[in-house]
């Protein structure tokens, strides 16, 4: 067993275990256990876990663990809301550049509207309970990583988007 | 003897040997009892099977468990049994020895099976009369 074989097991069993909607709370003391049962007996994590889909599933079951009707509207909602906000507010800008109204309005109006609809989605989407490791009570530092990493590429596609439709606008327009 | 027991038995035991072995034993972490297990003859029970089954039993208010030393390390989950647990493994340990007791005296077993003799009198004494010719 080696320490990068445990990561690479505890990632995944991290990510079936969200897939199946236990708690964050929940997994924190699922993975704990898991890096404390395997430094104990030396075992391979597959070995004495089995692969990380079916240890997941058996927690899955074993405290009944299912998405609410409540957060599953508030998930289509939000996606929908993202979508819909998303593309009002790159026609707006686009069309700030080109037309006098986008239609019908103003194009600041569709923008400022494009961004209270994103404002919305974000709103509306159920929030993602946090991974907590029970032995520190604070998040896991891998997770933060990943965490970090995640908003960084989203923050760089939407700047990227952004500026792209901007250029978009001042070539055509 | 054997050590390897079908699985179904083992899924019907555990949660009792589990309980058991806490309480004869006092705060134990998750490897322990699994070594406890397999010491006492009841098989290789893999991590796999067992963290489920303390969770259940936890969230089930029958043990009660704590984290030490684990900033920076892999650290240890201590579970005890709570007084609870005491008294579901009390309760499920008499119907258990009623059950094998009968279990016992149907396949034709010892004629004097310790299990079994209080609360259920009838179905009982019939099963080895059944049995004769």
């Amino acid at each position: 067993m080696t320490a990068s074989q445990v990561e690479k097991y505890v990632d995944s069993l991290i990510f079936a275990l969200r897939m199946r909607n236990v708690p964050g709370e929940e997994i924190g003391q699922i993975v704990a256990e898991v890096e404390a049962h395997v430094a104990e007996s030396g075992e391979a994590p597959a070995e004495a876990f089995g692969k990380p889909r079916e240890y997941a599933r058996t927690w899955a079951r074993n405290t009944g663990h299912r998405q609410g009707r409540s957060d599953l509207i508030r998930s289509i909602l939000g996606i929908v809301a993202a979508g819909a906000g998303g593309s009002l507010l790159g026609v707006s800008v686009i069309r700030t550049a080109t037309d006098k109204s986008v239609w019908g309005l103003h194009p600041l109006l569709t923008v400022l509207a494009g961004v209270i609809v994103m404002a919305g989605a974000a709103f509306a989407l159920p929030k993602a309970d946090r991974v907590i490791d029970p032995r520190t009570g604070l998040e896991p530092e891998r997770i933060n990583r990943s965490g970090r990493r995640a908003m960084i590429i989203t923050g760089a596609a939407v700047l990227a988007w952004l500026t792209a439709a901007t250029v978009l606008a001042l070539v055509l327009g | 003897m054997t050590d390897q027991w079908p699985q179904s038995w083992t899924r019907a035991a555990i949660e009792m040997c589990v309980l058991a072995v806490v309480r004869q034993h006092g705060p134990t972490h998750g490897y322990e009892i699994a070594q406890r297990l397999r010491d006492a003859g009841l098989g290789e029970i893999k991590g796999g099977t067992l963290y489920p089954v303390l969770g259940r039993l936890e969230q089930r208010g029958q043990l009660s468990s704590e984290w030490i030393g684990g900033v920076g390390g892999p650290g240890r989950k201590l579970v005890d049994i709570t007084d609870e647990g005491g008294r579901a493994l009390d309760a499920v340990v008499s119907e258990w020895m009623t059950w094998v007791g009968r279990v016992v005296a149907t396949v034709g077993g010892q004629e004097s099976t310790s299990g079994g003799q209080q609360p259920c009198g009838q179905p009982q004494a019939a099963a080895p009369r059944r049995l004769e010719p």
